[in-house]
């Protein structure tokens, strides 16, 4: 008897839906599986068998073919297990007839006849639902994660035996249901760090905000020790909350990479990823045979935090550049490119020298030309890309102790996110979020300027001798800025503070010119 | 002539404490190239040599004529000039120096007898305070006519010479061949040097930069100065070698102080206490040479003219005159000078950059400023 089992794998971040197809007949006892299997599909073959015997169930020594449709798409993952075993019990004509009707189907077997969580449920689980699937049967583990797929029912099964008892009416079960705003809320609520904790550093916190705000990358320099990932690790904070788009599709990345855990089955808050500085290519930006995302797509959405910069290995940071200007990385096999989102927020900390002191001179030793060579590490087109370069100060004890009581992460959330809006409305025409990515017509069409601003720029231009590129980048931040302030027109005071900001293009990056 | 004191300092393996005592007993190059002639054993065994060396020695009284003149086109050819300690133009100061540099190259040109000569040492590793200092002295002291010396090192060396530039000429001494620049990151000065003074080395051109030339070229320096000044060292600081150098060829040691906290300048203070002299101002040295008047009260560390201070003052608007007045010589970073002035960051900001657009504020690291030294002296 023939029977088919619908079921799902992921590609990339995208799931795919997959046919499983058994057929019982008489003939010499075998089980064959077929269908461009990788080795852990076909290793499904044991498992199933040894599941199905340990729930009790007898399989008759026939001819058992299994088929994984379609045969030209490479099968991989581990969640075929429970729909391959569904559908030979159901061909077997142990279940019910009809029961596999706009049902989709994923989960691995143990040997005892449990059903295993597994990664990627959600993007199978939200293409289903999209090609009009009702119901998803699917591993108690992955059952919330899955359930915040409006337009399905989802049931999350701990045994084999369940499952088939749940199909043949011995077992009544209610889908699984989340109320979204409520898992929403109280997960905010839960969020602990705040800039309130973070003393002194006054104008490190304001580039910050003005780099959230217009979603500006940001270069952190500074002593060691005077909080410079204390301040990038409460940057998600003042971001503004996640829309259920950006979670679900977030929550999408999370899932095939494996990442999400029992208290946070879907992404709620902005991810903060802060690689080791001994990161390889490959974790940064996914890949593998069957590509997997890597840190800067589980860092879309939030924040990406390079710490010791200048540490990185340079080719490893130099990828950096392609998905900074387009928001997401490709990732080219032979058979297919995959696309992985990579709309993350740049922060990056470093020490000023190799010691980290400078220039403090009584502390710094190091010599110019090693201070040069330290910032040297760090390529010109990355430093290009970095709107916002800020230099943290060494705190004396006075600042630590005074503990004036600062501004919480809901205060620079709240500016944050009116300028937020006036960049919404703004570019409610285009197809740009963020002033960080106006291109130069859009610079000239939005940033229009005072008369005093524009004489100040002028001035800078001819003095510091600017490239087109930095003029732009500061035009960028003022918008920002006066966004922030409320106001329409650049003012001059705008131009100072972002002119202030640049600093990875200044002529003194590291090199101390007197007279 | 030449060609033996040419041939005397060239050969390798026989260093400047060997060819001291050869000449101490034959008295002049000349004589030992003849006795090596005659018996270049007896030369050799009393020096004890290595075989290498021997033979490279015995080549050298062969090649003597064809050295020189292959030296003497390289020179030419690099614009380089060469001086022996016979020929008139040699800098007759230098006599005093432990062991006379028989033979030097320059480019450029060597200082002028007739004018003082002070030189300016300090740490590689200085602050700000140290390199400002360094130029203001040097351009104040360069522009009354002082010639100064220094080593083309960076940090204090390196603002010396620039300062001096600012002002008049001066000169470096290299631990290389004067066709190298050694650190190549002072490329501009070097070039500078070249044509307003002149760069000088005992070391033949090409030679490259050896740990053990610099303390050697360290009592050229102070040879060719009437003065020696230290702006900033540390506690053992190379620096100590050439006021050492400058102490056995009886030179003034000057010393501009630092505080008493600062470690930079602990070498400085010590020179103080042990009785060198403290300068505060450009006439502490000058007074020391006879052919200067004193009228001018040249004072490095303050505005020349006073009304200069108040046409600056007046050109800034009110907050720049906040931010300006809380401005030092040292860096200071942003946000001290904003806990300072009690302004907004970004009023700061922006009057930090207008100060730097008018050219009285200068950024030294990324948030770090202070007082930009133009519109100085």
């Amino acid at each position: 008897m023939y029977c088919r089992v619908d079921c799902g794998t992921t590609d990339g971040i995208d799931g795919v839906l997959i046919g499983v197809e058994a057929d019982v007949s008489d003939g010499l006892p075998m089980f064959d599986m077929v269908g461009l299997l990788a080795s852990e599909v076909r290793e499904a073959k044991e498992r199933v068998k040894i599941a199905i015997k340990n729930s009790g169930i007898m399989i008759p020594p026939k001819r058992i073919t299994i088929n994984l449709a379609p045969a030209d798409v490479r099968k991989s993952g581990s969640g075929f297990d429970l729909p391959i075993a569904l559908a030979i019990l159901s061909s077997l004509g142990i279940m019910m007839p009809g029961w596999n009707e706009n049902t989709i189907v994923i989960g691995e077997l143990g040997l005892n006849g449990s059903v295993k969580g597994i990664n990627g449920v959600l993007p199978v689980v939200y293409e289903a639902a999209k090609q009009g699937f009702k119901r998803a049967i699917v591993p108690k583990a992955n059952e919330i994660e899955a359930a915040f797929v409006q337009g399905i029912d989802v049931f999350g099964f701990e045994r084999l035996t369940d499952v088939i008892d749940f199909f043949n009416g011995r077992l009544a079960k209610e889908a699984c249901y989340v109320d979204v705003e409520e898992y929403f809320n109280e997960r905010i609520a839960g969020h602990r760090e705040d800039f309130c904790d973070v003393y002194g550093q006054d104008n490190v916190k304001r580039a910050v905000e003005v780099a959230v705000a217009g979603m500006h990358n940001i270069l952190i320099i500074g002593p060691p020790g005077t909080g410079k990932t204390m301040i990038a690790k409460r940057i998600p904070g003042i971001m503004p909350s996640l829309s259920f788009d950006e979670s679900m599709r977030l929550t999408r990345i999370y899932s095939v990479a494996g990442k999400l855990d029992e208290n946070e089955q879907m992404k709620v808050a902005r991810p903060f990823r802060a690689p080791h500085h001994t990161i390889t290519t490959t974790a940064l930006t996914g890949g593998g045979v069957y590509p997997s995302p890597g840190e800067i797509s589980l860092a879309s959405k939030g924040v990406l935090f390079l710490d010791e910069l200048a540490e990185f290995n340079k080719d490893t940071i130099e990828i950096l550049r392609q998905p900074l200007e387009d928001g997401y990385i490709n990732i080219a096999r032979l058979n297919k490119s995959y696309r992985f989102d990579a709309d993350f927020m740049l922060v990056c900390a470093m020490n000023p020298c190799k010691c980290g002191y400078y220039p403090d001179r009584l502390r710094c030793r190091c010599t110019t030309g090693q201070i040069n060579k330290y910032l040297g590490r760090i390529s010109r087109p990355l430093l290009d890309r970095i709107d916002i370069c800020v230099e943290a100060m060494a705190m004396d004890y006075e600042h630590i102790s005074a503990k004036k009581s600062s501004e919480t992460s809901a205060d620079i959330k709240q500016r944050i996110e009116r300028a937020r809006a006036v960049q919404k409305e703004r570019f409610s025409k285009k197809d740009i979020l963020y002033n960080n990515d106006m291109n130069e017509n859009d610079i000239a069409l939005y940033c229009a300027m005072e008369n005093e601003a524009k004489d100040l720029i002028n001035t800078a231009y001819e003095k510091y001798k600017l490239t087109a590129r930095s003029y732009h980048r500061i035009l960028k931040v003022a918008r920002t800025i006066a966004d922030l302030d409320g106001k329409k027109i650049i003012g001059q005071q705008h131009i100072g503070e972002a002119i202030c900001y640049r600093g990875a293009d200044n002529k003194y990056w590291g090199n101390m010119q007197y007279g | 002539m030449d060609k033996f004191w040419y041939w005397i300092t060239g050969i390798e393996g026989i260093g400047r404490q060997k060819t001291k005592l050869l000449l101490d007993y034959y008295v002049t190059p000349s004589n030992v190239y003849q006795e090596a002639l005659r018996n270049p054993d007896r030369i050799l065994n009393g020096l004890g040599v290595k075989d290498s060396v021997k033979r490279y020695f015995v080549d050298s009284l062969r090649f003597i004529d064809a050295n020189y003149e292959a030296l003497c086109e390289k020179c030419q050819r690099l614009g380089i000039k060469m001086v022996c300690v016979d020929d008139d133009d040699y800098p007759h100061q230098l006599k005093n120096a432990v062991p006379v540099p028989y033979v030097l190259y320059y480019k450029g040109k060597l200082p002028d007898k007739k004018r003082p000569a002070l030189c300016v040492i300090g740490s590689r590793q200085c602050d700000e305070y140290g390199m400002k200092i360094a130029y203001l002295v040097s351009k104040s002291l360069a522009s009354e006519g002082v010639q100064i010396i220094s080593g083309l090192a960076m940090g204090i060396d390196k603002s010396a010479h620039d300062g001096a530039l600012a002002g008049g000429d001066t000169y470096a001494v290299l631990g290389c061949g004067v066709d190298i620049c050694y650190p190549p990151s002072n490329i501009d000065t070097y070039m500078a040097i070249t044509k307003c003074g002149g760069i000088i080395s005992e070391y033949p051109p090409s030679s490259k930069a050896m740990k053990h030339h610099f303390p050697e070229r360290n009592r050229i320096i102070s040879g060719l100065s009437d003065g020696i000044l230290v702006v900033q060292a540390r506690k053992k600081s190379g620096s100590l070698i050439t006021v050492a150098h400058a102490l056995e060829q009886g030179k003034n040691v000057y010393v501009i102080p630092g505080r008493v906290t600062d470690e930079l300048s602990e070498g400085c203070l010590n020179l103080i206490k042990e009785g060198a002299k403290c300068v505060t101002c450009t006439k502490d040295i000058l007074e020391d040479f006879e052919q200067y008047n004193m009228d001018s009260d040249n004072c490095f560390t303050k505005f020349k003219d006073n009304n200069a201070k108040k046409i600056i003052e007046n050109s800034l608007e009110t907050t720049e005159k906040i931010v300006y007045a809380s401005l030092r010589l040292e860096s200071r970073h942003i946000e001290e000078i904003r806990k300072d002035t009690g302004l907004k960051l970004q009023d700061v900001m922006t009057a930090l950059l207008k100060l730097q657009l008018k050219g009285y504020a200068q950024s030294t690291a990324v948030n770090y400023y202070s007082i930009s030294l133009t519109n100085m002296i």
